[in-house]
């Protein structure tokens, strides 16, 4: 049975079977490394959230001061004051879309290519696709800004979407290795069926990636929402400025105020956490519920 | 039936086979003629007396690599198809079909181009719309011819198979990436490769000279030796010894040879010290050899560290738990901080004397053990420079490595598991035994991706130790801001990538990330 095959209910190794006496020390030794983890992933995210509201004069305090005290939340409304940052979420909002669009279109179609398709030369061109990935970045930055000050695209939205809508190697790279996990049977028997190539892409193939998927949307979403560089070549006018860009306002050459660049980086963090949570229900399980529709 | 007719249509029809393979061959031939224009201007420019490194440059500016080996395949591609094309070859016939369709594109997308620089630019009307009128004749003429062979397929003879049909269908959704990835990675390597073989400087005036000086640069870069040092020997022939006990060797550039000197080599460790002799390791250019060790050391541990505890974090995420939804999305969290943001944040928290909440914790827990109190400069110190990158990084990434492998977990089916449960493997088992093996493709992914990424690595450097020490992405950014050597900046890019092509072919060779 088809469903059965590729059904994956929600389980792990940590706690989804029921427990026996050895299994309670398994969640101990879990829930412990798993405290130490998480607390190490939290403490510096505690220190931002901290020094956001902290006072200047505790700022630099020794020892360190680790509750501040008085708490002081108006760097956040001040963040809207000083510069225009409801304009500068609007504005990566809008890139941060389109790229996903960009991306969830073509990636999945060349991913689709080299994972499922069998044509001469496609060793060769994955190879020279991958090899891409092996260039640093500075390398490719000038010749870049020539190509797409010589289109005209400078200080417009265009450098920072359009090449989204031709796949990025890396995405593609990921969605390929998970395309070719699905059995090829199922391909097979839809072909019997009579389904078009395109037919077995669109029915089959997407619906069964849709934890890829996620990936893909997800990956472009953080990507796109704290790339900084581009941005700052591309974009001259500060009402066109992103997010990242914007929070450069806050360290000046000289100093950085910690408050502002704080508050700022928080509140750009909520965005992806919102995602995250959205994106963790589809991330899991994403394959059992398809499968068992189909 | 009526014979005039059928005639008139055969006749008709040839034409049209004449017309299209025509074009082809016209195309095909000019891919060549541009191939080999290039090569007799180059061979005229060297009878005319020029020497050969000027000839070789003039040659790789003009036409560059890629671009050559593109003409020289599409020409012979098209010429071969052209001729196909004239036997009826229904195959052929398709695949003429596909470069039509594509030729069509490419010239409306030059045409709508065309017309907006045209509106752009207000010239005088005519001349500004003279380039899209062509476009839009060149544009009809093509979607004609393809249309043509659309409707007088069955003119053609032999099948196409089902595999070749596939394979048409693959090319249709590649090439528009392979295109974008010529003009954007691979055009710009080229030039960086080019560049490298030169002195050229960066932002210097246009008629500044070029030179072409062969792999000088990447000698310079790469020189490194190893020589055997004899201590100095007091009166009675023993070697000397200062107050400390240590034997006194004299400085390499005194006692080596004098390409030593004239080549400008510096010590930069002793490997192996026995009696009187030591082994000394030196090189041309120190920093960028250390970069090489810096960034290999962070690349290493980090991806290690990372990859063990992104397995951890992702069958976590993947295993259910109270309060799990909330756990998930704040384990990604210090992947969502911009990268710039947070190694501001964590230089704070690095901060050499107390004030820096790592020293502080440290010293907490030195009082509570009743130990003395002493505070680790941890950005000052060489060694401890890279652990305070591999814990940003490692802090950082990890939960993008868990993301990954998370997708992964998704395709290994439970019923294995179950099946395992019955036949009373342990968690730990069923771990090594199953789940490591069956996450294999992923992990490799997982793997390459961070290991190019790491090796490339360059925001974290450049933020917390700027030019204190170096990896090589920041050296490589350093040689051209600071120096403005762009010939030798360009020779460390290309070092980059084929450091980073072996970990690679490494990778693939090792996990099996066959491109099959």
């Amino acid at each position: 049975m088809l469903a059965n095959r590729i059904a994956r209910p929600e389980s792990g190794a940590l706690g989804s079977a029921p427990l026996g006496k050895n299994r309670v020390w398994h969640n101990v030794f879990g829930y412990g490394a798993l405290l130490i983890v998480a607390a190490a992933l939290m403490l510096p995210l505690y220190w931002m959230v901290s020094t956001a509201v902290k006072s200047p004069a505790q700022m630099f305090e020794i020892p360190p001061a680790w509750i501040p005290n008085p708490v002081d939340f108006s760097s956040f409304p001040k963040v809207f004051q000083e510069v225009p940052f409801g304009r500068f979420l609007v504005n990566t909002i809008i890139i941060v879309a389109l790229n996903i669009v960009g991306h969830l279109v073509s990636v999945t179609l060349i991913a689709y290519g080299f994972a499922r398709l069998r044509f001469p030369g496609r060793s060769v061109l994955f190879l020279i696709m991958l090899s891409t990935l092996m260039i640093p970045y500075h390398v490719t930055l000038v010749p870049r800004f020539i190509l797409f000050s010589k289109l005209g695209w400078i200080n417009t939205y265009l450098p920072l979407t359009v090449p989204a809508f031709t796949g990025s190697a890396f995405l593609i790279f990921l969605v390929r290795q998970y395309m070719m996990s699905i059995p090829f049977d199922l391909d097979e028997a839809a072909y019997i069926d009579g389904a078009s190539r395109f037919g077995v892409f669109w029915r089959i193939i997407l619906p069964l990636s849709r934890p890829a998927l996620m990936l893909v949307i997800v990956f472009t979403f953080v990507g796109t929402w704290n790339d900084f560089l581009q941005p700052l070549i591309y974009l001259n006018d500060p009402n066109m400025f992103t997010v990242s860009l914007g929070l450069s306002f806050f360290q000046g050459a000289r100093e950085t105020n910690w408050n502002l660049l704080m508050a700022g980086s928080l509140l750009a963090t909520i965005p992806p956490l919102i995602l995250f949570f959205i994106a963790q229900r589809q991330l899991i399980g994403g394959i059992s519920i398809e499968g068992l529709k189909g | 039936m009526d014979y005039s007719s059928t005639a008139r249509a055969r006749t008709s029809i040839s034409t049209q086979v004449y017309l299209i393979a025509g074009l082809m061959l016209l195309l095909g031939v000019g891919a060549l003629w541009l191939f080999v224009t290039g090569i007799t201007d180059a061979l005229m420019h060297r009878a005319a007396g020029a020497d050969f490194g000027a000839v070789l440059l003039r040659y790789l500016h003009v036409n560059g690599i890629i671009l050559p080996l593109i003409e020289l395949g599409l020409g012979l591609y098209l010429i071969r198809l052209a001729a196909r094309f004239l036997r009826r070859d229904l195959r052929a016939a398709m695949w003429v079909r596909q470069l039509l369709l594509w030729g069509v594109v490419a010239s409306t997308v030059f045409v709508v181009q065309a017309l907006g620089s045209a509106l752009a630019t207000q010239m005088a009307a005519t001349e500004a719309y003279m380039i899209p009128v062509i476009g839009v004749i060149l544009a009809l003429t093509l979607t004609y011819a393809y249309l043509w062979i659309g409707s007088n397929i069955e003119k053609f003879e032999g099948q196409e198979t089902l595999a070749e049909s596939s394979a048409r269908f693959a090319w249709n959704l590649l090439v528009p990436t392979l295109l974008v990835l010529v003009f954007v990675a691979l055009r710009p390597l080229e030039k960086t490769f080019i560049a490298s073989l030169t002195d050229q400087r960066f932002a210097a005036g246009a008629d500044a000279e070029v030179n072409f000086v062969g792999f000088d640069n990447y000698a310079k870069l790469l020189g490194v030796r190893w020589d055997l040092v004899q201590c100095t020997t007091d009166d009675t022939g023993a070697c000397a010894v200062d107050e400390s006990g240590a034997t006194v060797f004299p400085r390499a550039r005194d006692v080596l040879d004098e390409t030593y000197r004239d080549l400008r080599y510096r010590e930069i460790s002793t490997w192996l010290t026995l009696g009187g002799t030591k082994l000394i390791f030196s090189a041309r250019d120190t920093n960028f050899i250390g970069s090489i060790g810096n960034t290999l050391m962070f690349t290493v541990v980090s991806v290690t560290i990372e990859l063990i505890l992104g397995i951890f974090i992702a069958m976590v995420i993947n295993s259910k738990f109270p309060g799990r939804g909330l756990m998930r999305a704040a384990m990604l969290v210090p992947w969502a901080i911009p990268t710039v943001v947070s190694a501001k944040l964590w230089t704070v928290i690095l901060r050499d004397n107390s004030s820096g909440i790592l020293n502080a914790g440290i010293n907490l827990i030195q009082r509570t053990l009743g130990l003395p109190e002493e505070s680790i400069a941890w950005l000052a110190r060489p060694e401890t420079q890279i652990i305070a990158m591999i814990a940003i990084d490692v802090w950082k990434t990890t939960p993008f490595m868990a993301l990954i492998l998370l997708a992964g977990l998704q395709t290994i089916p439970a019923d294995i598991y179950e099946a395992a449960d019955v036949d009373g493997a342990n968690r730990i088992t069923q771990f090594l035994r199953l789940t490591i093996p069956l996450l294999r493709p992923t992990i490799a992914v997982a793997l390459v991706f961070r290991t190019l990424d790491a090796v490339r690595v360059f925001d974290v450097f450049q933020v917390v130790l700027a030019q204190k020490q170096y990896s090589m992405a920041t050296y490589n950014y350093y040689t051209l801001t600071n120096s403005q050597q762009l010939g030798y900046a360009s020779a460390v890019g290309v070092v980059i990538f084929v450091i980073i092509l072996l970990f690679t072919v490494a990778y693939v060779r090792i996990l099996g990330v066959s491109a099959e």
